[in-house]
């Protein structure tokens, strides 16, 4: 689809989610019923805990650390922390939350200890698909708007990787991962009216990013 | 307003209009200007063209084989942490410590019963060798001033009085033997001796260097009124 068109895609779909996106994330998730089984000891509950919020956590991990090993050994270091700190979860609370927030503090830890030594964060886009990690476009896809999609993914993925963590984290949670400012904030412990600040510069920097590059490609 | 003060004032509101996140007045601003902007309208483009890349992003999927290794790595982990013993994990977390709470809870309430019970029985004889009514004797109020000495003298307000200060059990000699408070007066041939024992038994005659005048301060002490 050309970006253009997907533009206005997009700006229609903002025209017509005005009124119907919900100002709140429910209280309770689904998944609390199973935390609260887990809480009692009841370890095939945890199992699936796992399995339900795993997704999540991985594509939350893959984002923010840049490659799919270090967001897998994020997703195992979350679940282990959410074992360990099961019993101080409240079952009435949105156990989904929950265990997103331990995946970003696990995922800022992580970043720390990168930059203390071992690899360098972010991975680069090249690095992940050469490896055979991320989708290639497929066959369909060999007009010259989806190359340009393409690049345009390749273009965003390391604007992300550029940005400060708190705009970068605030930019995942809501653009990507599709959540209500108010849940991320919720995620983040911060206010809604910060994260639509951060992620209103995120977006200012991507555009900027994706005009200088492709701009001068044109 | 002119166009250009227009663009300056809607440009800021762009990138949150493309996600959505203005008021609604705000966001009507906003469309309007864009119906007459093109330079806006295209910056509002790109902005939602960027939003659009990112909900299309790929997302990463772990094929059940992995997602069944990730899960049996952290159980492996957990295990690790567990030391090998069915202990679980969590219990490190409050429903452990509310235990721990309790039984720290149980053995101070424990002591505190058992010292409330010993210091009981040592104070047992206190009270039946000193009953209430000779508790509440009063020393003398007027008298000498060797009296003011005597009436500092802390034994038999002690054994009145259930105080936390005056708990401490009375010297044993007190619990099994009279008590004997001699008072001297200004005159030689007075003296006031009060003799406290336990009850019921009989109280030992006095010397008889005091036989001869404490027979009815003797007799007061019994009868204070």
């Amino acid at each position: 689809m050309p970006p253009l068109a997907a533009a206005g895609l997009a700006l229609g779909r903002w025209h017509s989610n005005r009124g119907t996106e919900p100002r709140r994330a429910p209280a309770v998730s689904p998944c609390s019923a199973l935390a609260a089984r887990a809480q009692a000891g009841d370890d095939e509950a945890f199992d699936d805990l796992m399995r339900e919020t795993e997704p999540r956590v991985l594509a939350i991990g893959w984002r923010l650390l840049g490659t799919r090993d270090l967001a897998r050994d994020a997703a195992q270091e979350t679940f282990l922390r959410a074992y360990r700190y099961l019993a101080r979860f409240r079952p009435d609370r949105d156990f989904e939350a929950w265990i997103c927030r331990i995946t970003v503090n696990v995922c800022r830890d992580l970043h720390r200890r990168s930059r203390s030594g071992a690899p360098s964060l972010p991975v680069s886009w090249e690095t992940e698909r050469e490896a055979g990690r991320v989708p290639e476009p497929s066959a369909a896809a060999s007009s010259e708007a989806a190359l340009l999609e393409t690049e345009r993914t390749r273009l965003v993925l390391d604007a992300i990787a550029q940005l400060p963590p708190r705009e970068k984290a605030a930019l995942v949670l809501r653009d990507i991962e599709g959540m209500t400012s108010e849940r991320a904030a919720q995620i983040l412990g911060s206010t809604a009216g910060t994260i639509r600040s951060q992620v209103a510069t995120a977006r200012v920097k991507l555009r900027r990013a994706l005009e200088a590059k492709l701009g001068a490609r044109r | 307003m002119t166009n250009a003060r227009k663009c300056r004032r809607v440009e800021p509101l762009l990138a949150l209009a493309a996600g959505a996140d203005l008021s609604p007045a705000r966001s009507r601003v906003v469309e309007e200007h864009l119906r007459a902007c093109d330079d806006c309208r295209e910056a509002a483009e790109a902005f939602a063209a960027t939003i659009h890349t990112l909900r299309e992003l790929p997302a990463l999927e772990l094929s059940p084989e992995e997602s069944a290794q990730l899960r049996r790595s952290v159980w492996e982990r957990i295990e690790g942490e567990r030391g090998g013993s069915n202990v679980a994990i969590r219990r490190s977390g409050p429903a452990w410590g509310t235990a721990r709470w309790a039984a720290a809870a149980a053995v101070v309430g424990l002591a505190l019963l058992l010292h409330w019970r010993g210091a009981r029985e040592d104070r047992a004889p206190g009270p039946a060798a000193v009953p209430p009514s000779r508790a509440a004797i009063a020393p003398p109020r007027a008298g000498p001033p060797s009296s003011a000495a005597a009436e500092r003298k802390p034994a038999p307000r002690i054994a009145g009085r259930r105080t936390p200060l005056r708990a401490r059990p009375l010297p044993e000699p007190h619990a099994t033997q009279p008590v004997r408070i001699e008072l001297s007066t200004p005159d030689p041939d007075v003296r006031i001796v009060w003799l406290v024992g336990p009850a019921g038994d009989p109280l030992p005659p006095l010397s008889d260097e005091s036989a001869t005048s404490t027979d009815d301060t003797s007799t007061t002490k019994e009868n204070p009124e």
